[in-house]
Formats: C-alpha cells, structure tokens, sequence
C-alpha cells in the first residue's frame, strides 16, 4: 500500500500520466 | 459571502469586460473576429485549447464524479487531458498547414474544400455543429448560475443573467481575440486556484493516506482503477466498468477534440512551429488541473464521512456541489471569491467559444455560403455578434427553469453527438486518401442517428454496458468505409491540395 492505494493502483495513477507526457516530448524532439 | 468578496467579483467581471473592449480596437476584419487574425501567441493558443475543453462540467463534475465513483473515475484525469493534445497534434498540425495557404475560417471550410462540397457537408456540419453547442451552452449556463446563487445566495435566475451577460459582453465585443486574452487570464486563474485549493483541502480532510483509506471503508473497489465488469453494474456508481472505460476513452479522447468549440481554435495560433510543444504543454497543465479537482472530491467524500461538511439537500445532484463546499470549508469568508472565480472562469472560458461557435457557423458558414455569397466583411461581423446575442437568449430561454432530468440526457448526448459525427470525417479527411464526399456525408448523418437511437434506447428501455455513443460511432467509421470504398475517388488535385495521406506534417 502507498497512500493508502494498493501499490498498483498507485503506480497507474503515476505512470500513465507520465509515460503519455513522455510520448508527446518525443512528438515535439521528433520535430 | 460578504461586501469585499462581492467587490473581488464585480472588479474580476469588470476585468472581462475591458479584456472585449481592448481586443475590440483589434477587429478590423472578419477574419480578426472569428479566427483572431490567425494571429494568437503560443500560451494564448495553448491555455485557449485548453480553456475551451476545460467547462464548468469539468471542475464542478469532476469532482462530483469523484465524490460518486473514487479512484476508478482518474481515468477522466487522463483522456480530457490528452483531447487537447490530440486536437493539437493529430488535428490542428495538419488542419493549420493547410489553412496557411488556404486561408480557413472555420472547420468547415475544411470539408467544403477536401470533400468537394460546398453544399451538403458543409451545411450538414454547421447545422450538428450549431444545435450541439446550444445545448452544451445551456449545460454551461446552468452551472454559472449553479455556482454565482450558491456562493452569493441569489435567485438562480439572477445568477444566470449576470453570467450571461459578463460572458456575452466581451465575446460580441473582441471575439475570439477577446476569448483568447480572456483564456490566458482564466486559465492562470484555474491553475493557481486548484493549485492553492487541491492540497489544502487534502491536507484539512486529514492527508491523502487518510482519505483513501475512508474511500476503501466505503467501498474496497473505489481504490482500484475500475469497477469489475458485471453488467448492469451493482451500484449507481459503479458503472465504471473496464468495458465502459473503454467507450469513455473514445467519447472524451475524440469527441471532445472534434468539438467544433475546440478544434477550430487551430486555426487561430499564429505559427505552425507552436504545433511541436503545445500538445505536450496543454496535456501537463491540464492534467494538473484535473488531478487536483478529482482529488479534491475524493477528500470531500472523506470529509463529509468525518462529519466536516455537509452537502446541500434539495439539488438535483449534491456530489457536484462537493468541490465548492469542501473550498469553502478551508477558504471561509473572505477567500470564498478565489472558489467563484476557479469555476468561473472554467465556465466562462467553455461558454465564449461556444458562443463564438456559433456566432461564426451562423454567419460564415449559413450566411456567407448559401444566402448571400457577396456578404461584406462587415455584414459578417454584425451577423456573427446578431447571432451570438440571439443564441445567448435562447438558451436562457431553455436554461430558465432549473434543468428538467431531459436536459441533463441531452448534454450527455451533445458529447457522443461530438464523436459519431465528427471524429470519423475529420481522421478519414486528413489521413485516408480514399476517403469520399458520399463517405463523409453518411458517415456524419448515421453517425448522428446512431447516437440518437442508442442515447435513447439506453435512458428509457435498457442501460447499456457502454456509452451509447460509442455504437453510434462505430457505424459513422463502418459507413465512412463501405461508402467511400464503392464511390468514386476524390481527384488528386485535392487531395494534394489539402495534404492528406498517412503523415502529420508536410516538411
């Protein structure tokens, strides 16, 4: 458990968000 | 709320409306009312996307659904978020392209032009395009008045014609010029109120660790990513199935890029180069926005639970109440105006575009094509403002009452509407050179009578395990197929002409 999440739950709230942010920085490195 | 909120109101309204008469000294043209002159700076582009998406549904909803469904509703946090980038990069980097040389004023010009048709297509659009963003508007309206009578304790018709017209004020004065500076002001305005509300409320609910674990006692699966897939779902709240997920994906992603609110502020940034950065830089800030939001009405319910607050009784849904009364609760008194102007302007900002929308399918897209081809920039401009005022009327007229259960169907219905009429024409258009007029047309007229049958048969015979929209959507993309593959090819000229093919930009 973190933050009272299960630790997955946890990690998807995090990543998702951080790996789209990453796939629209490679769009705009990619330029 | 006392005099000097009062006072911080009225200066923050007074503020709109000098925003409109500065960018009125810019409108020389038609073209400097409806599309800015095509001449917008890269945060103004970005935080207009941005605010155009972000309503008042998203602020106060938001956080009513995370109030009703926990943690598996964070999945709204991501797909609102990336529809700005989306609308940015998928649509707005090839639609600007071609409008440099083109010279678009509004999306339809797109479809007149790639799709040969200069009749069918482009009345079709407008006239979706037109209804849909009335009743969207009234949906708007209704939570400015919800909002301005709860903090100010005024009769919800007072509420609703002071917001009506502060909002109309400035669009009829500096059109989208005006939306576009008044975006930049609301859109800091947003960020660094849920900036400042977010962790204090988390933090006065007893911490995050604290508030999930209330939200486990309630229900074990409000701390998971989605409810299980069992169809109809166990509770009213619990339809936030991995199936339904799926269809959200869809209906918020796509329908609300294709929005004819959203996707024809491309053509208003003032350089192609803002197209690499802006999809990366709205989906950030708005995904900070909306995490914040949500959070905070996880730490409502929380809060509520601990005996902090309580939400109102008597109101046709209590938990979108939860976010303005969990402000409150940690910004009495004298802060109370920072929560009106939070949701103000994520009203406002939604509610301009759209009346701008319709202010220029009316009088560019209606007028200009098919009533009078020699109308003069000037008539345009007077049309577009007629049109603005007509439509704000009409949706007072419809907001009036405080909003019969129908009306609520149809503002969920005008989203799906989004998505099965527009997203297959716009994809198709800019990526599928076998895509065809004929394709297109069906695909936006089964499209839309998908959506109708489907949004019905779910609201008055039986629930659907999906948002009915997604049905309908699916039709629009088998009939932009099957039709396109058995007529004739569009001719190369145009096709050339408006960049289409399997690539983004041109280099």
């Amino acid at each position: 458990m973190i933050i009272g999440l299960p630790t997955d739950v946890f990690m998807g709230v995090i990543l998702v968000p951080v790996a789209i942010s990453l796939l629209l920085l490679l769009w705009a490195l990619k330029w | 709320m006392d005099a000097i909120g009062t006072i911080i109101i009225i200066l923050y309204f007074v503020g709109l409306i000098a925003i409109g008469a500065l960018a009125s000294k810019k409108i020389k043209n038609s073209a400097d009312f409806l599309v800015a002159g095509r001449n917008l700076g890269f945060w103004t582009f970005t935080l207009l996307v941005v605010a155009s998406i972000c309503s008042g549904m998203t602020i106060l909803g938001v956080a009513g659904l995370g109030y009703a469904s926990g943690w598996p509703s964070i999945w709204e946090q991501i797909f609102v978020p990336l529809s700005a980038a989306v609308c940015i990069l998928f649509f707005g980097t090839k639609l600007h392209q071609v409008a440099a040389r083109t010279g678009y004023v509004t999306v339809q010009d797109y479809f007149a032009h790639r799709f040969y048709s200069p009749g069918a297509i482009r009345g079709t659009s407008a006239i979706i395009g037109v209804l849909i963003s009335v009743i969207y508007l009234v949906g708007q309206y209704i939570s400015i008045s919800m909002v301005l009578s709860w903090l100010f304790k005024i009769p919800y018709q007072w509420a609703l014609v002071i917001g009506a017209v502060i909002v109309m004020g400035y669009t009829i004065l500096g059109g989208l010029y005006a939306i576009g500076m008044a975006s930049l002001v609301q859109g800091i305005m947003i960020l660094v109120g849920v900036l400042l509300v977010g962790p204090l409320v988390i933090q006065s609910a007893g911490g995050l660790a604290h508030v999930n674990t209330m939200l486990a006692a309630i229900d074990v699966n409000m701390t998971h990513l989605w409810y299980p897939q069992v169809h109809p779902p166990y509770a009213k709240y619990a339809f936030l199935t991995p199936e339904y997920l799926v269809s959200f994906f869809f209906l918020l992603t796509f329908g609300l890029a294709a929005a004819p609110h959203v996707v024809n502020n491309v053509l208003a940034a003032r350089d192609i180069k803002y197209f690499k950065w802006a999809p990366l830089a709205a989906f950030v800030v708005y995904a900070v926005i909306m995490y914040l939001c949500k959070i905070t009405g996880f730490a409502a319910l929380a809060m509520v639970h601990d005996g902090l607050i309580k939400l109102p009784t008597g109101v046709s849904n209590p938990p979108d109440y939860s976010f303005i009364v969990a402000s409150e609760y940690v910004f009495p008194g004298f802060f109370a105006p920072l929560v009106a102007i939070i949701v103000l302007s994520a009203v406002m900002s939604t509610t301009d575009r759209l009346m701008l929308t319709i202010g220029s399918y009316v009088s560019w897209d209606v007028y200009k094509q098919f009533i009078n081809k020699d109308a003069s920039e000037k008539s345009i401009t007077l049309l577009s403002r007629a049109a603005i005022l007509l439509s704000t009327v009409l949706t007072l007229y419809l907001a009036w009452s405080n909003p019969p259960e129908l009306l609520a169907w149809l503002i969920w219905m005008a989203i799906g509407v989004m998505l099965a009429c527009f997203v297959t024409p716009l994809f198709a258009g800019l990526y599928w050179r076998r895509a065809t007029r004929e394709g297109a047309l069906a695909s936006m007229i089964v499209g839309l009578v998908g959506v109708f049958i489907f949004s019905y048969y779910a609201k008055f015979i039986s629930p659907m395990p999906m948002h009915p929209s997604i049905y309908g959507f699916a039709l629009s993309v088998a009939a932009m197929i099957l039709v396109s593959l058995v007529t004739k090819k569009t001719s190369e000229k145009i096709l050339d002409e408006t960049n289409t093919g399997m690539y983004i930009r041109k280099r």
